[in-house]
């Protein structure tokens, strides 16, 4: 996927006061070594990089996810009498569900929706046997990271890992303005969905329970949390999920509302237009995100977001490490390509 | 937990505009997880006419999870089993999302009426009869529209008896009937002509 961030006349490497202005989420996918072996992917969201800020304490960040590809299918069961596969009747819809409840319960215990901050020598360890070139960019990532924080490989870590990391930032910073400037991008996300046609019972509910969290992590207040509420409802499914899903809704009201700009990406992405595009990869729960998401939920909040790719490219003159930000400062609908090469 | 309240915004939105879209859904119990709904036939494909009724399980989780469904009244389509009306459809499964509502599933379904997909199919001998004999296909389909969804039409059982007591055999007098889409008088022409 980095094939689709070839830096083009539009993008520009970021400033150093750029960076730092940019106060807030990090990311980064870590793409899984070995992808013929292992048909999942993991990615990894950090938290931005306490050494620019000399706070290299306070910082911390990450989710990781892994999550098992489509492989189900439709079909081949039911009232198929006389298939030609007879052994596939055992594989109606309801074992394939089953099946993958199964997957979900068996990863849900392994690993929270947002676990808890590890060093970055954790995920050192766990590729100590793996791609030098990797543990090169570890290492480059060590020194800008305090730490990592893994998210749950259900497809949602994306959307999950920008949920904690946006709330953990408002609670560390009490940033009343900020507040301020993503309430009324959400609501003219409210108004594009409208004017989209989307019912508004559909998602109302997701816009108050998000809105709340922003409440509730600004002190002050009754419904005030502390840090260790926030980790705990971010692990809750009942609010956790909301917020993923209102995310979701913000990025396809974006995704549409600018359909001509996004239509090129999505081309490359699906074969089906941009609506159907974001009624099956991005308004569904548990569908993956890619660039299109995140460009869309950055611009649609206003929210810079940094991509950092660990895999085990390299280039010619022996760099290793690649970023990528998405930012809607400046200019609109571009984003950022910056690498050490 | 089910979100009730949302469901009950549905259930009005729904009969709101039942004029408009013909799709109906009306709760079976008093705790709103069983719901019954119908969709019209689409004019224009061998289902017109017939009213065909969809049972609706709320589980749990919704709307995070999708409603199951199921075609109470039976149907001959590619992607429903004839023998449980089980559906094969993706916004069912995988494809659901909670941007979704039991209205919009089901206007999926009633297009999934109009636009078969055999080659995904939910009832394998179906859909080889669709891929195979489209003919056959279409009248079996007609006929089971005019048996089992046209609840205000005779019965077939009546039709039958009907042909057989103008003394045509019963056998022949079903399969001109199936033929022709369950229509009686068609069947009697046939009958005549054959």
């Amino acid at each position: 996927m980095e094939e689709n961030f070839q830096p083009s006349d539009q993008m520009e490497p970021l400033s150093e006061s750029d960076r730092l202005e940019q106060t807030c989420i990090e990311g980064a996918y870590l793409l899984q070594v070995s992808r013929s072996f292992f048909p999942w992917k993991n990615g990894l969201l950090l938290h931005r990089m306490s050494s620019l800020l000399n706070e290299k304490s306070k910082f911390h960040s990450i989710p990781i996810s892994r999550r098992m590809q489509n492989q189900e299918e439709c079909g081949a069961g039911g009232g198929a009498t006389s298939c030609e596969f007879e052994d596939w009747g055992s594989f109606g819809d309801e074992a394939i569900i089953q099946q993958k409840s199964e997957i979900s319960a068996d990863e849900a215990q392994k690993i929270p929706f947002v676990a808890d901050k590890e060093p970055i020598s954790a995920l050192a360890a766990e590729y100590q046997s793996g791609s030098p070139i990797l543990l090169e960019k570890i290492k480059i990532l060590g020194e800008q990271y305090a730490a990592i924080r893994r998210t749950r490989g259900d497809g949602n870590c994306f959307f999950r890992s920008f949920m904690f990391s946006y709330l953990e930032h408002i609670l560390d910073s009490q940033d009343q303005a900020e507040v301020d400037r993503i309430k009324a991008k959400v609501e003219e996300c409210r108004k594009t969905l409208q004017s989209l046609g989307y019912t508004d019972f559909t998602f109302e509910d997701f816009f108050a329970l998000f809105l709340e969290q922003l409440d509730s992590v600004l002190q002050g207040n009754e419904s005030s949390i502390s840090h260790d509420e926030l980790i705990i409802r971010s692990r809750d499914q009942s609010i956790s999920d909301y917020v993923v899903m209102f995310f979701r809704f913000v990025t396809a009201g974006e995704i549409r509302k600018r359909s001509e700009f996004f239509e090129p990406f999505v081309m490359g992405l699906s074969n089906g237009t941009v609506e159907q595009f974001c009624k099956s990869a991005v308004e569904p729960m548990g569908e993956e995100s890619d660039h299109v998401h995140i460009t869309a939920l950055s611009d649609a909040l206003g929210v810079p977001i940094r991509v950092v790719y660990l895999d085990r490219s390299s280039c010619d003159t022996g760099g290793v490490s690649a970023t990528m930000t998405f930012s809607t400062q400046n200019k609109c609908n571009c984003w950022f390509w910056t690498s050490e090469c | 937990m089910i979100d009730f309240s949302r469901v009950q915004k549905e259930l009005q939105e729904c009969s709101r505009d039942m004029e408009a879209s013909g799709i109906k859904v009306t709760p079976v119990s008093d705790n709103l997880v069983n719901l019954s709904g119908t969709i019209p036939g689409p004019i224009g494909t061998p289902y017109e006419g017939g009213i065909f009724k969809i049972d609706i399980t709320l589980p749990d989780g919704y709307p995070f999870e999708p409603p199951k469904m199921h075609f109470v009244t039976k149907v001959w389509h590619p992607n429903v089993s004839s023998q449980s009306g089980a559906i094969c459809l993706d916004i069912l499964k995988d494809q659901w999302s909670p941007a979704l509502t039991l209205k919009t599933a089901l206007l999926s379904v009633q297009a999934l009426l109009s636009a078969p997909e055999p080659d995904d199919p939910q009832d394998a001998v179906v859909a080889q009869q669709y891929l195979r004999d489209y003919q056959t296909f279409l009248g079996t389909a007609r006929y089971w529209t005019e048996t089992f969804a046209k609840t205000s039409s005779l019965g077939v059982e009546e039709k039958v008896q009907k042909l057989v007591e103008m003394g045509f055999p019963e056998a022949l007098v079903r399969s001109s009937l199936e033929a022709v889409g369950g229509d009686e008088n068609l069947a009697l022409e046939k009958l005549c002509s054959g």
